[in-house]
């Protein structure tokens, strides 16, 4: 059996406080403070590396080195890459050592870490074209393999990507696509078979991202020899166990005196002991494995809540407004190929944003609310179209004085 | 258990939460006690919740004349030394009322009625709970502090078993203003009654202005910031035209607003339309796009779950009780009036916005009742059975 280790590093560019009498006269959407909390896109971000990007990556350099079996996927969403090219350069290396390694496979994405995928197809194919140059440009790879934003497929997606080059993509193993089977074997599209379909493992990936330090649940406290028993017993009747989680799952979401660095250290060489489970990076599964079956997706999918739907970004009135006035700028951004406009425009599509526009469980205050850099729904929507509103009068100004031009 | 209810107002002869909330309060509270209510002046109320009696009719005396408009319009005394005289007349009704009655517990709304529940708990040795609607730091807006009033609401937390409080914000009041210990007084956040509000006809003033609606529903004192409002109206009034401010209330302010209004310029953007209750006022939230409550120290204030009831989005003070049990609203530090304007323009700008704030502040508001507000009263009552036992 195989096992993979799929890791999500992505960090939005928040947006400050931008107050509707801003419109018109300032354009520096993404300086100063980003939050309620005094922070700015530089303090979130270090705080992050500080926190995750630095111990969790040096961990897995070191288990990578130690165990040469042991293999890792992931993703670095273009604008994760830009801010650690800003605010700490270093992290970049370190992934470059890891890479070098050849037992890390990076993933294609979109640069922005959008939903362009759901209003242009167009835009969503510039924006991955984007992510494979930056890949290029520092790892010098080609993506194989695709994970979209927030683990989004459908059938079209799948058709799509395959005429792009990919060779498959990673989602979710939602159970209302699966029926009765499973998301430890790899599928096919539908269409064409050289499209492979991998599917995250969600109770066993869940264990460890949001379950893992929950003292309520009954297997608190889970250690790497349980975690890896669990593993084993899938041995027999799998082909690939799928782990996939954000990344600040290490330090970030599991604080370090949880114990999460000390549980990854003791899980590779837990897992290694048993000769019949191997590490693969997603290329190798593909490569590798038969393929059991097509899986039809006809709706989206994602990773998100227990809907495994796109409802926490396009389900109320607002998010649909907000997404929909800001793609419909899309013909006129494409007739003033102004570049500036053009990155502001896409720094806006990141899913986030949309994110922060949920109420679905807002009155709760779980998730949502922790990760929310804002006091509201309402208050991330109403900071939204400020900005929107000012993006689009630079836009139209821009398009006017090009006409008066001709 | 019986209960002696001191009340003050209550509708339809009130002029503004006190009297909802005594309402409310007995009718859930008579499901599991006897209630005993007890009302200032004489006047035509229909009470099917238990018995209830007038102070007057145990008075020589007759309540002075302005009281009447008192009930409606208590603002006008002004809370002068007039209305002082009147609180002492109620107390001394009491006096003679605990000789007709017997009671169990002695629950008292607002500083009006806590000399005569200080006086029933003298004669009685009754358990004593105040209830604490308002203090004079939120109706003097921080600034006007009567002193006379000041002492009378000490004394009655001073002497009182139980205070309950309609918000932590008016607890921290009550803490920091009158040295109460803190584990003295509950929380007991307000309610709404049947948050299946009624369509009414839709008003016929949105579809002829054809405009936007923006409404401030209360009284007119420096309490509720009926100025801030009128600031941010005119603020709003820069950026969009298409939109009418309407001003539902009455108070001491009346006068300064209108005139404020005539000197900026505004008369045909902003609208008085006098003290509205029921069915007119349900009318004007559900044909206004937005409901403000830039309150400057608003104890609870009811009028924004009145709002959500209807289904009217709500701009509310951060300085208020409220604040504290919903949030499907809008939210503002009072004296922000650019803040509060860039929330305005953003409701009044996207339907959207408008919308999704509409649906989920009616739901979150059918969870809050009455009924539940009854319920923790309820328990703090039964805290004081084993000492009745024992007394």
């Amino acid at each position: 059996m195989v096992l993979t280790l799929y890791f999500k590093v992505h960090q939005p560019y928040r947006l400050k406080k931008y107050p509707f009498f801003a419109i018109g006269k300032d354009d520096l959407y993404f300086e100063g403070v980003v939050d309620r909390y005094n922070q700015t896109n530089e303090s979130i971000f270090k705080k992050v590396a500080d926190k995750c990007y630095w111990p969790a990556t040096k961990l897995i350099l070191k288990l990578i080195q130690k165990y040469p079996q042991f293999k890792v996927n992931y993703s670095l969403s273009g604008i994760f890459l830009e801010q650690a090219q800003l605010y700490d350069p270093a992290i970049i290396d370190l992934f470059k050592l890891l890479v070098k390694t050849g037992q890390v496979e990076i993933l294609g994405e979109t640069y922005y870490h959008s939903l362009a995928f759901l209003y242009s197809l167009d835009e969503f194919s510039s924006q991955i074209k984007l992510q494979e140059e930056t890949l290029h440009k520092y790892f010098h790879i080609k993506p194989k393999v695709f994970s979209n934003t927030e683990a989004a497929y459908c059938d079209d997606i799948g058709l799509f990507l395959s005429k792009m080059g990919y060779k498959g993509i990673i989602t979710e193993g939602a159970d209302k696509i699966l029926g009765w089977r499973s998301a430890n074997f790899v599928y096919h599209h539908p269409q064409t078979k050289n499209f492979k379909i991998l599917l995250k493992n969600y109770r066993l990936s869940d264990d460890i991202a949001f379950r893992f330090s929950e003292r309520s649940w009954v297997e608190y406290p889970l250690t790497a020899d349980k975690f890896a028993s669990w593993i084993f017993t899938l041995d027999g009747n799998s082909d690939v166990v799928n782990l996939c989680m954000d990344y600040e799952t290490l330090g970030e979401h599991q604080w370090k005196d949880t114990g999460i660095f000390e549980f990854f250290e003791h899980l590779i060489p837990e897992i290694l002991k048993n000769k019949n489970i191997t590490f693969y990076t997603f290329s190798e599964v593909i490569e590798r494995i038969k393929p059991v079956a097509p899986i039809n997706v006809p709706y989206y999918i994602t990773w998100a809540d227990t809907e495994r739907d796109l409802s926490a970004w396009q389900e109320n009135d607002m998010q649909k407004e907000a997404l929909k006035l800001l793609f419909e700028l899309k013909k006129e951004l494409d007739e003033v190929k102004d570049e500036k406009l053009l990155n502001n425009w896409r720094r806006l599509q990141t899913s986030d944003h949309f994110y922060y526009m949920c109420t679905k469980w807002f009155a709760d205050g779980d998730v949502h609310k922790y990760f929310n850099p804002y006091e509201s729904p309402y208050e991330a929507f109403i900071n939204f179209m400020n900005i929107y509103q000012d993006l689009k009068l630079r836009l139209n100004k821009l398009k006017s004085r090009k006409e008066d031009l001709n | 258990m019986k209960i002696l209810v001191l009340g003050w107002e209550y509708p339809p002869f009130n002029s503004g939460g006190l009297g909802v909330a005594c309402h409310y309060l007995t009718k859930y509270l008579s499901r599991k006690h006897k209630i005993i209510l007890v009302l200032p002046r004489k006047m035509k109320i229909d009470f099917p919740y238990g018995k209830l009696i007038f102070a007057e009719d145990f008075l020589v005396q007759r309540f002075s004349g302005k009281i009447l408009e008192g009930y409606k319009t208590s603002w006008h005394l002004n809370y002068s030394s007039q209305l002082i005289e009147q609180v002492m007349l109620y107390r001394e009704a009491i006096k003679i009322i605990c000789q007709h009655f017997d009671f169990d517990i002695i629950h008292a709304h607002d500083w009006l009625t806590y000399p005569a529940g200080i006086e029933a708990k003298n004669i009685t040795k009754k358990p004593l709970i105040i209830h604490v609607h308002a203090t004079e730091f939120d109706r003097g807006g921080g600034q006007f502090v009567n002193s006379a009033i000041f002492h009378i609401e000490k004394e009655g937390l001073d002497k009182a078993d139980q205070a309950i409080a309609v918000s932590h914000f008016t607890k921290d009041k009550i803490i920091r203003h009158y040295q109460i210990n803190p584990e003295k007084i509950a929380v007991v956040h307000n309610g709404i009654e049947n948050c299946f509000q009624k369509k009414v006809q839709n008003s016929l003033m949105n579809k002829i202005l054809n405009k936007k609606i923006v409404i401030f529903v209360g009284r007119f004192t420096i309490q509720k910031g009926p100025d801030y409002f009128l600031k941010a109206a005119k603020k709003t009034l820069e950026y969009y035209k298409d939109v009418v401010f309407v001003m539902s209330g009455a108070g001491d302010m009346e006068r300064y607003l209108i005139e404020e209004v005539a000197r900026s310029g505004l008369a045909d953007k902003v609208f008085f339309v006098g003290f509205l209750r029921d069915d007119d006022l349900n009318k004007l939230y559900q044909s206004a796009d937005l409901f403000v409550m830039p309150s400057v120290s608003e104890p609870f204030g009811i009028t924004t779950l009145e709002a959500m009831a209807n289904g009217t989005p709500a701009l509310i003070s951060k300085q208020s009780g409220v604040n504290e049990v919903v949030k499907h609203v809008l939210k503002v530090d009072f004296w922000d009036i650019d803040e509060m304007t860039n929330k305005i323009l953003a409701v009044l700008k996207y339907e959207s916005l408008k919308n999704t704030l509409s649906q989920n502040c009616y739901r979150e508001c059918s969870k809050i009742s009455w009924a539940d507000a009854a319920e923790k009263i309820h328990n703090i009552y039964l805290k004081f059975v084993p000492a009745m036992i024992y007394a």
